[in-house]
């Protein structure tokens, strides 16, 4: 177990960033429009940015500044209310394909052979790369294949402290190159890391990633559960006759938070996506309108609600809908 | 209840007999289960695996006794060996036992031999270094103890995988969006192989097309879906290994001078929906269907090809090499800025190229976005809020002004096609994503009648041609040899004689 150090050898030489210089989990997340004394902030963020440790201040609101993902949403999506095509065409049989191929892809206890991470250094890690994805625009999906990606390659490499933020981030360029349109650039991503790194280093890492993970990266996400699962919902919704479509941002919160606590590592994505469902469908106050789940869906489902309850936030939003 | 617990403990709870009736008087209903359960399981995986090693141990035996002999085990022995062992009591272990049974083991490992313990594909040619490595191994080692993780790996890249030399450049067959593909023979199997090398020394890492083409191809095990082969990674390269077809949709047109026998456009239209609605179950668009991207072999076997695109979002205009992509085969939704990621973006491709099969020309040829549109249009009809919900609002079509185009009778352009061609041609080329045609409902077209129902049934790998009702026919345009073209190659001729043969029989 001597690989540390062929993972050294893409850290920086001077050190660069421990796992403790990297962010916590932002306090809030709500898509406020930005004020302009958040612009006025963010101009100056910008330009302090070389000098801050991570590169980018604690709340991260999405940004007013026209990222380079950013899509012009054209009048001919669905109507709201109406279920996706993909969802009406193959749902069934494509859930069923996704949920046979989770168990290939599901990183078990990817601390275990770890010699220096922590699971706290992990939430610290995931809890960055979600604000992060947020801050660039990325979707959901994308954040969910970079954390599943970060799990495996930990299953497959022990990695030094001061180069898991490098991990991350290679992470998070793979995940979008796979699902988004536009992926981030590379000297973007760098500038997150409060430029500890260099790009041949995270070149580098990116083919590593590629090659331990044997290039398998079309993993099935807690983002495709969870929309799965919701548009389920939506359909015997509108079955029964209730307009009112599943509130799903919620359950997304709780599925961030879930991604970010390595106590959630051992259940499936179909499994955290389902419970958090239930989950807020209980929140709600409203009926659980989805199958009752199996011993380990409650089980996760009990977890989900301490987790919700540690993260004042999380209560916060929720007292405000 | 009582009683028959005490009936099957002394047989198999001994042990822990005081617990289970604990259990039982606490709960009944659950212990109902419980002792179900136990009495079915328990006692019975015990006696099976029980018997299990008793029979292997006895196979062991049998053989034995029976490897020395070779009727077993090996080929009908070519040396009937002249120093017959003492014949060998069972059980009997003793040294010069040991010592020929790696005699007859040394003897099996002929090549053939090898690749059929190994499951590998028989036209698997190994090198004959990789023999002889195995064979030493055994001598050492007589016992032939179970490879360990390390070895089988090193065995893997041995016989060739993941190498370069494995595989001889034979010539340039084109370039790429973003690769160039070779044409090359495997050492390994003699087979050709298309080699598509990709460069990866970008400015932004690995290009994102090449990624999500192995990560996608990885899991994408289909008849009508092109075959990764091997996947090689060098420094600055990373060479994907392809199976070889040596036609497409479009040389296949050229080729039978764009006059296809209307049967072999329904096998290859069911082909080409066989293989999308593979993907499209898995939530992967093609969205850069043409036919350029239908790889067709001899057999008349059409695959799904060129995944660079699959899983993007928006479809460029242009490559990386700058090149401009097709615009006659995307849907005017996309054509007018949507970026809904779904299914029946393809679905209007398939469209258009059975319009294409079935009159021997492209579709809606247009060269810029606006002619695209205006080509769909004045076929099609200007679409309405009736024909298309919400277009009306869509700022991109009012600021074309199109005149109000009334659609024509598809019939008059394709005459060729049967009543049920199209109808499934309008069901393909609805403007309302919506309404238009999935993958999957149109298989289930009445158009496929004729080739009968047994073909839904086949399994994912198995080609349309397994099936001896399916055949092509010999297409009516198809010139002689003699008229094609030239830098043809040979492959083409091949091609044009095994479809006459399929014709005749």
């Amino acid at each position: 177990r001597c690989v540390i150090g062929l993972i050294r050898m893409v850290a920086p030489a001077e050190g660069g960033c421990g796992s403790g210089t990297l962010h916590r989990r932002t306090p809030t997340t709500t898509a406020a429009p930005p004020s302009d004394r958040q612009k006025a902030r963010r101009r100056k963020q910008k330009f302090m940015s070389k000098l801050c440790d991570s590169g980018f201040e604690e709340d991260l609101a999405p940004s007013p500044s026209p990222s380079p993902v950013r899509i012009e949403v054209l009048p001919l999506r669905p109507h709201a209310g109406q279920l996706p095509t993909w969802f009406l065409q193959y749902g069934d049989i494509g859930y069923r394909i996704q949920k046979e191929k989770e168990a290939h892809f599901h990183p078990c206890r990817s601390l275990e052979q770890q010699p220096q991470l922590t699971a706290e250094a992990r939430c610290t890690l995931v809890s960055w790369l979600i604000s992060l994805h947020k801050y660039l625009r990325l979707s959901f999906e994308s954040c969910c294949l970079a954390v599943n990606i970060v799990d495996r390659f930990l299953v497959s490499t022990p990695v030094a402290a001061d180069c898991f933020q490098l991990v991350g981030a290679a992470a998070l360029l793979l995940a979008s190159k796979q699902v988004e349109v536009c992926s981030p650039r590379i000297s973007h991503l760098l500038s997150f890391c409060c430029d500890a790194f260099t790009k041949e280093q995270l070149c580098n890492l990116e083919c590593l990633i590629l090659l331990r993970l044997n290039f398998r990266l079309d993993a099935p996400t807690l983002a495709f559960f969870l929309d799965y699962y919701t548009n389920y919902l939506d359909a015997s919704r509108l079955e029964s006759g209730c307009r009112f479509p599943a509130d799903s941002s919620l359950a997304q919160k709780v599925c961030e938070l879930s991604l970010a606590d390595y106590a959630f590592n051992k259940y499936s994505p179909s499994v955290i996506a389902g419970s958090a469902l239930w989950l807020t469908s209980d929140l709600m106050g409203g009926q659980w309108a989805g199958e009752l789940g199996s011993h380990l869906a409650l089980e996760c489902k009990d977890k989900l609600k301490l987790l919700v309850s540690l993260n004042k936030d999380m209560l916060e939003t929720i007292c405000t809908l | 209840m009582e009683e028959k617990i005490l009936n099957f403990e002394p047989l198999f709870f001994s042990p822990s007999s005081q617990n289970t009736r604990v259990l039982c008087c606490s709960t009944m209903n659950k212990m109902k289960n419980f002792k179900r359960r136990f009495s079915l399981s328990v006692p019975r995986t015990e006696t099976i695996e029980e018997n299990d090693f008793t029979g292997q141990i006895n196979q062991l035996n049998i053989q034995h006794i029976q490897a020395p002999t070779g009727d077993m085990l090996g080929p009908p022995s070519q040396d009937v060996s002249p120093v017959s062992p003492e014949p060998t009591t069972p059980g009997a272990q003793s040294p010069s036992h040991l010592l020929y049974h790696s005699k007859a083991q040394h003897r099996r490992f002929s090549m053939e031999d090898v690749s059929k313990r190994m499951s590998l594909p028989m036209d698997i040619r190994l090198p004959p270094e990789f023999l002889k490595k195995l064979q030493p191994e055994n001598e050492n080692s007589p016992l032939c103890k179970p490879l360990s993780r390390m070895s089988r790996r090193a065995s893997l890249s041995d016989i060739g995988f993941g190498k370069l030399e494995t595989y001889v450049k034979l010539g340039k067959l084109g370039e790429g969006t973003y690769a160039t593909v070779f044409k090359g023979r495997s050492k390994l199997t003699e087979n050709l192989v298309a080699l598509k090398e990709i460069r990866l020394e970008h400015d932004e890492g690995a290009p994102c097309t090449a990624i999500r083409e192995v990560s996608l191809l990885k899991n994408l095990k289909h008849a009508n879906i092109v075959t990764l082969h091997d996947i090689i990674h060098t420094e600055r390269c990373l060479t994907l290994v392809f199976e070889y077809l040596d036609s497409d949709l479009k040389q296949y047109l050229d080729n039978c001078g764009n006059l296809m026998s209307m049967h072999n456009v329904k096998i290859f239209m069911f082909q080409l929906l066989r293989g999308l609605s593979y993907c499209h179950k898995r939530k992967i668009l093609h969205r850069d269907l043409k036919p350029q991207n239908l790889l067709i072999n001899d057999r008349g076997e059409l695959k799904l090809a060129d995944f660079g695109l699959a899983r993007a979002k928006s479809v460029p205009t242009k490559t990386y090499s700058n090149e401009v992509v097709t615009l006659w085969y995307r849907p005017p939704d996309v054509l007018l800025g949507s970026t809904e990621y779904s299914t029946p973006i393809d679905m209007w491709g398939v469209g258009c190229i059975l319009y294409e099969m079935a009159t021997g020309r492209p579709m809606f040829p247009g060269a810029t976005v606006k002619e695209e549109l205006h080509l769909i249009f004045r076929l099609m009809g200007t679409p309405t809020e009736e024909t298309w919900p919400g277009v009306s609002s869509n700022e991109e079509f009012r600021s074309y002004l199109f005149p109000q185009y009334r659609a024509q009778n598809l019939i008059n352009h394709v005459p060729r096609l049967d009543t049920e061609g199209i109808d499934l041609l309008c069901a393909l080329l609805q403007f309302d994503t919506r309404s238009r045609l999935s993958g999957e409902a149109a298989l289930r077209h009445s158009y496929f009648l004729s080739l009968g129902e047994i073909i839904h049934n086949l399994p994912d790998t198995a080609s349309v041609f397994s099936l001896r009702e399916v055949q092509l026919q010999k297409d009516p345009g198809h010139r002689s040899s003699v008229f094609q073209p030239l830098g043809k190659t040979l492959s083409h001729l091949y091609t044009f004689n095994s479809r006459w043969f399929l014709w005749k029989n």
